[in-house]
């Protein structure tokens, strides 16, 4: 299933801030988002994800999501949004509660996903028992449990140390891979971009505009070779050219505000 | 600062630790010694006759006094009537400041209409209503329950709003981008999460009803711990009075011990 994102205009108030996106991210493609703070980055994750609705244009799916998909477009937050009251398993089995699923079907939809994520052991757990990487975890399994189509990624790793961060990268990425879902990746972090993403779109400053869309070459999977270093630095270094001078003002404005 | 080495130019200093202090410890032990303490004093200074024992009874005397009341019967009398008269009271109130905090919380509408009233009527003692309510609804159990019910009402309101203006949003995002219907939104989210705040208001709230409850038996009741107190000022008895005074204490500490539980059994995740 691809997911086209046509964003002609929007604003908060009088703040206009996105214009004239158009993003199709098409199935089993990974595009992350990048771009100076306030550009608008997580707004139009929103829109995308249908929890936002945009002052003028439109977000389309395409395409027919996998049969046992409950949720097509399905989110990741950046501070996890589990429900403190509730346990592990409680937390990855929420989606499913207004579905007319049978009680085995549930189960085993749970049981998959903490299987998955490696939170088997923990599914009694409550969150505040779990570090920051296993609540995102937890975050990632409740959004496997309804088979999506499209991943919608709020800056998921972003709430992490730099260690879990790198963990977690590689276990989102062989969640990526592997299920075929087209994958949003909202992130501030080049690092996490050029490990991921297939394509890169590059936001400027307020408002946020498409300013350069650069596709990575090489495969994910190849991307820690050796041989990928060199190219994958220089993209790094592209990237931070095109963001540099906006995100210095930005920087400035956040200081100001 | 100590100085640990001195010689020639340099000199080495062991860092003075800075930190420290600040941080309530718990010590069980000073609460029941300075109470004990406080009571021994108290009776030293009836029984060495610095003080009138009908300004202020003895110690010793309210015991007596409570023991009288209980073995009479009048204490479950009053007291009876009483809880009654405040459980009915904070039900309907609490009942109805959660129906009303919620939709307050959940609607525009709601809050751009309950919000002027509520800031304009909560400041309004509540006893102060007691006439007129014994007016429109006559002398009995009535107005009495609801004056307590409002003095509960606008505290729970207040609490309960507080509660779900406080809920994170991105949990409501959460549920949203998983299409729970508003209805499970409500239940599953927003009310776990703004219970905190609204069993913070239930404390407030429970002692309005027990403050309430002794100013209307106080204007209008034969029976109950206000209407005794007023007899016991009236004539002169100052131990019943101070009697009646210890009840309302242990009755107060009573509902704080049992919302304290609740709060341990409801929010045990925190």
């Amino acid at each position: 299933m691809d997911v086209i994102i046509d964003v002609k205009r929007h604003s908060y108030d009088d703040l206009l801030v996105l214009e004239d996106i158009k993003i199709q991210v098409r199935e089993g493609e990974i595009v992350a988002v990048i771009g100076p703070s306030g550009c608008g980055k997580s707004t139009l994750l929103g829109i995308a994800g249908g929890i936002l609705k945009p002052s003028e244009g439109k977000v389309f799916l395409e395409g027919n999501a996998p049969p046992d998909c409950l949720n097509p477009l399905t989110f990741i937050f950046q501070d996890f949004a589990l429900l403190p009251w509730r346990t592990v398993e409680q937390n990855v089995g929420l989606p499913l509660e207004h579905h007319k699923l049978s009680t085995s079907d549930r189960q085993a939809r749970i049981a998959d996903a903490l299987q998955r994520t490696g939170l088997s052991d923990f599914a009694k757990a409550l969150p505040k028992q779990l570090s920051g990487g296993m609540r995102q975890r937890v975050g990632i399994a409740r959004a496997l449990v309804v088979k999506p189509a499209v991943l919608l990624m709020d800056e998921p790793l972003s709430a992490l140390d730099a260690q879990t961060r790198d963990l977690l990268m590689e276990d989102f990425l062989d969640l990526l891979l592997h299920e075929r879902m087209a994958g949003i990746y909202i992130t501030h972090n080049f690092q996490e971009a050029l490990r991921l993403a297939d394509r890169v779109v590059v936001l400027s400053r307020r408002p946020g505009r498409i300013k350069e869309v650069l596709t990575i070459p090489i495969p994910q999977l190849e991307r820690t070779n050796k041989a990928a270093l060199a190219p994958l630095a220089e993209l790094g270094d592209r990237l931070w050219s095109l963001i540099r001078d906006e995100a210095s003002v930005a920087d400035r404005e956040v200081i100001h505000d | 600062m100590t100085e640990i080495t001195a010689g020639g130019a340099s000199v080495r200093r062991e860092v003075a630790f800075r930190g420290g202090g600040f941080i309530a410890m718990p010590k069980p032990a000073y609460s029941w010694i300075a109470f004990a303490g406080i009571i021994a004093l108290w009776q030293l200074a009836i029984s060495a006759g610095w003080i009138d024992p009908v300004f202020l009874p003895s110690p010793a005397s309210i015991v007596e006094a409570l023991w009288q009341l209980t073995v009479s019967g009048d204490l479950w009398k009053h007291l009876s009537i009483s809880l009654a008269r405040i459980g009915s009271g904070w039900l309907i109130g609490s009942g109805l400041g959660l129906i009303v905090g919620v939709s307050m919380g959940l609607t525009s509408a709601g809050r751009a209409i309950g919000m002027p009233l509520v800031s304009a009527i909560y400041p309004v003692p509540k006893i102060a209503l007691l006439p007129l309510l014994i007016l429109w609804l006559g002398i009995g159990e009535t107005p009495k329950v609801v004056t307590i019910a409002s003095g509960v009402f606008f505290p729970t309101v207040i609490a309960t709003l507080a509660g779900v203006d406080s809920v994170p949003r991105n949990l409501i995002a959460m549920a949203q981008s998983f299409n729970l219907p508003t209805r499970s939104i409500v239940w599953k989210v927003l009310l776990p999460s703004a219970l905190p705040g609204i069993l913070a208001g239930f404390r407030i709230s429970v002692s309005t009803a027990l403050l309430l409850v002794v100013a209307a038996e106080m204007i209008g009741a034969q029976y109950g711990i206000g209407a005794f107190l007023l007899t016991a000022g009236n004539l002169m008895q100052s131990d019943d009075l101070m009697a009646g005074v210890v009840i309302l204490s242990i009755l107060g500490l009573g509902f704080g011990a049992g919302l304290t539980a609740l709060e341990r059994v409801l929010l045990r995740w925190r």
